[in-house]
């Protein structure tokens, strides 16, 4: 796809189209409990095990709203500085599925918890929010089972908040950043934790395209996309697919509104449902429920709740500690993450290194088999201890590449960096007479490296760095071996023909 | 009996995913236009100053904590179920969900 100012410029006929797009994000709120009763839900969990009277719509049973599921929906909107309603109300959304046990969905239609705010991107564009809404998450259908569907309704109530964007989007870029400071937000404030692969949070996406200074067309829905990856390719797709049709001035290709899936095994959409099933849900207000009333002091709790959001930890960490608007970047794009190299720097690590140490070591950890480690908050490193390993290598005790080692059986064994040190021999060596001995035997058939050296190219010095800490298990002084190096190759006699 | 009429029986049947004859279309649709009428009585109230809401009064607000409370056992859970599979519910086939 080519993109001039936001522009899609049709690769047949070079002519420049105006995408309009706009973003439904569902985020799973972290609470224990769903939102209307106590069922605790775990993902996961058996089928059908997280179920009661309230969830699964049995008659007379009444709804009651979790105040934790509230709290958490507030503070989200006091970060994307919308405003909260100081009254709201539960709606039903009436339709037919086996997934969900009542015939209607609880959500807030007409007065919804609240409205406006919003997310600035990097190019300057203000991504306006209309309105954020609670409601309940409907149950799992599972399809691929022989000629039945199977009905899991453990997700039937947990709660949700739907955030519905303006149509200010204009490409697969702009909402892949939109939505990446959404989930930072998000997490930050600890109203979910935003996996994506478990759900807890789903896109879907608006649509449409029209030639610069006329009339929006039609748009178009497409549903369910998991992953941020999926809702650029989904976009890009989209937004060929409808100029593709438009241009080919056959009206019956045109888009028509309607409901589409992407295919990501194909990176194509295709049509879900058609005009003819077009939504009508029969909104009405829930009896069952009494109106939602936020005052200032329930207003008030929750902002003294809000941390210190990205945006704002990031400007701090380059005026505080000098480090790169890329580097704060990294650091702050999760809040454990940010949390722990605040920590490490109040352990006494210097911030650079420490910032250094993070996105060099740990982060890449995540993910990583022998440690278990699926995601960054589950890493049993205190910060102390990285401050520590970072101070050894600072005061020379220990190599760089030592550390390395350390920090990762540190953070295996749970044991104290002094005992590992000792332990595992890592403490550096110093000793003149056997970093000549490592040298010597680096030298040995690199003649070519010797002559590069002596004709002024230190850097070809480096080609022996390696050899050398091989030889001495990561332990050898680099400072050191460097002197030896040039010293040893000083003192050879050069070759007669070099 | 209203050609309209029968349409707005098809039209909620369709949401409801019932299936309805022509007859039973025509039978249901004098129903629908008998209990409709008696609304229309209401409809001769000004009530442009109210708000909408569904009864006279609204339970009084509550919220619970968020506490765990104890769900149905599994079994309890499917006692009712049209089917069961393992334990899940089994329904007829039923592809492309409203969400």
């Amino acid at each position: 796809m080519k993109l001039v100012d936001s522009a899609y410029v049709s690769p047949k006929t070079g002519k420049r189209w105006i995408p309009v797009i706009g973003l439904e994000v569902h985020c799973q709120l972290k609470t224990r409990t769903k939102l209307f009763c106590g069922c605790e839900y775990t993902f996961g969990a058996s089928p059908n095990s997280l179920t009661c009277p309230v969830c699964t719509g049995q008659p007379g049973a009444l709804p009651v709203l979790n105040e934790e599921a509230l709290a958490l929906a507030v503070r989200t909107a006091q970060a994307l500085g919308a405003e909260v309603a100081s009254e709201s109300r539960f709606d039903r959304k009436n339709y037919f599925y086996c997934d969900l046990p009542k015939g209607y969905q609880i959500s807030q239609f007409d007065r919804p918890y609240c409205k406006g705010g919003g997310i600035a991107l990097a190019n300057g564009r203000f991504v306006r929010l209309a309105r954020i809404h609670m409601e309940e998450d409907a149950g799992k259908a599972i399809h691929d089972r022989g000629d039945a569907t199977l009905v899991d309704l453990n997700r039937a109530g947990v709660p949700l908040i739907e955030s519905v964007t303006e149509a200010d989007i204009q490409s697969a870029a702009d909402a892949q950043e939109y939505l990446a400071a959404l989930k930072e937000i998000l997490q930050y404030t600890g109203a979910s934790d935003c996996d994506m692969e478990k759900g807890s949070l789903r896109c879907d996406v608006n649509i449409s395209v029209h030639p610069p200074g006329e009339p929006w067309r039609t748009k178009v829905e497409i549903k369910n996309l998991n992953s941020f990856r999926y809702v650029g390719a989904a976009i890009e797709h989209e937004i060929a697919r409808q100029v593709a049709a438009y241009e080919s001035e056959d009206p019956s290709r045109y888009p028509v509104q309607e409901t589409r899936l992407y295919d990501p095994q194909r990176g194509e959409t295709r049509s879900m449902r058609g005009k003819e099933s077009a939504h009508d849900y029969r909104y009405m207000p829930d009896p069952d429920l009494p109106l939602v009333h936020v005052d200032a002091a329930f207003l008030e709790r929750q902002r003294a709740h809000l941390p210190e959001l990205p945006a704002a930890r990031r400007e701090r960490y380059e005026k505080q500690y000098g480090l790169t608007p890329t580097d704060a970047g990294v650091l702050t794009s999760e809040r454990a993450v940010a949390d722990f190299f605040e920590a490490v720097v109040r352990a006494g690590g210097r911030a650079k290194e420490a910032s250094n140490w993070i996105q060099n070591e740990l982060l890449r950890w995540v993910g990583d088999q022998e440690l278990g480690l699926e995601r960054f908050d589950e890493l049993q490193l205190r910060p102390s201890e990285l401050a520590e390993v970072v101070d050894l290598v600072e005061r020379g005790t220990i190599q760089n590449q030592a550390g390395r080692k350390l920090l990762r059986e540190m953070a295996k064994s749970g044991r104290p960096a002094k005992v590992l040190v000792q332990e595992l021999g890592l403490e550096q060596v110093q000793d003149a007479g056997r970093i000549e001995e490592w040298c010597r035997a680096a030298l040995v058939g690199k003649e070519k490296v010797i002559a590069d050296v002596r004709a002024g190219k230190e850097a070809a010095l480096n080609a022996l760095l390696g050899p050398v800490l091989k030889l001495s298990g990561g332990k050898a002084n680099v400072q050191l071996v460097r002197e030896t190096l040039k010293r040893l190759i000083a003192e050879t006699e050069p070759p007669l023909n070099p | 009996m209203s050609e309209p009429r029968i349409q707005t029986v098809r039209r909620i049947a369709a949401l409801a995913r019932l299936e309805v004859g022509e007859e039973e279309a025509r039978g249901l649709g004098e129903t629908f236009e008998r209990i409709l009428g008696h609304f229309q009585v209401l409809a001769r109230l000004d009530v442009s100053a109210l708000e909408d809401e569904v009864g006279p009064i609204r339970p009084a607000e509550q919220r619970r904590a968020d506490r765990p409370a104890l769900s149905f056992p599994v079994e309890l859970a499917l006692r009712g179920a049209p089917a069961r599979e393992d334990d899940f519910y089994r329904v007829p086939k039923t592809v492309g969900g409203e969400e």
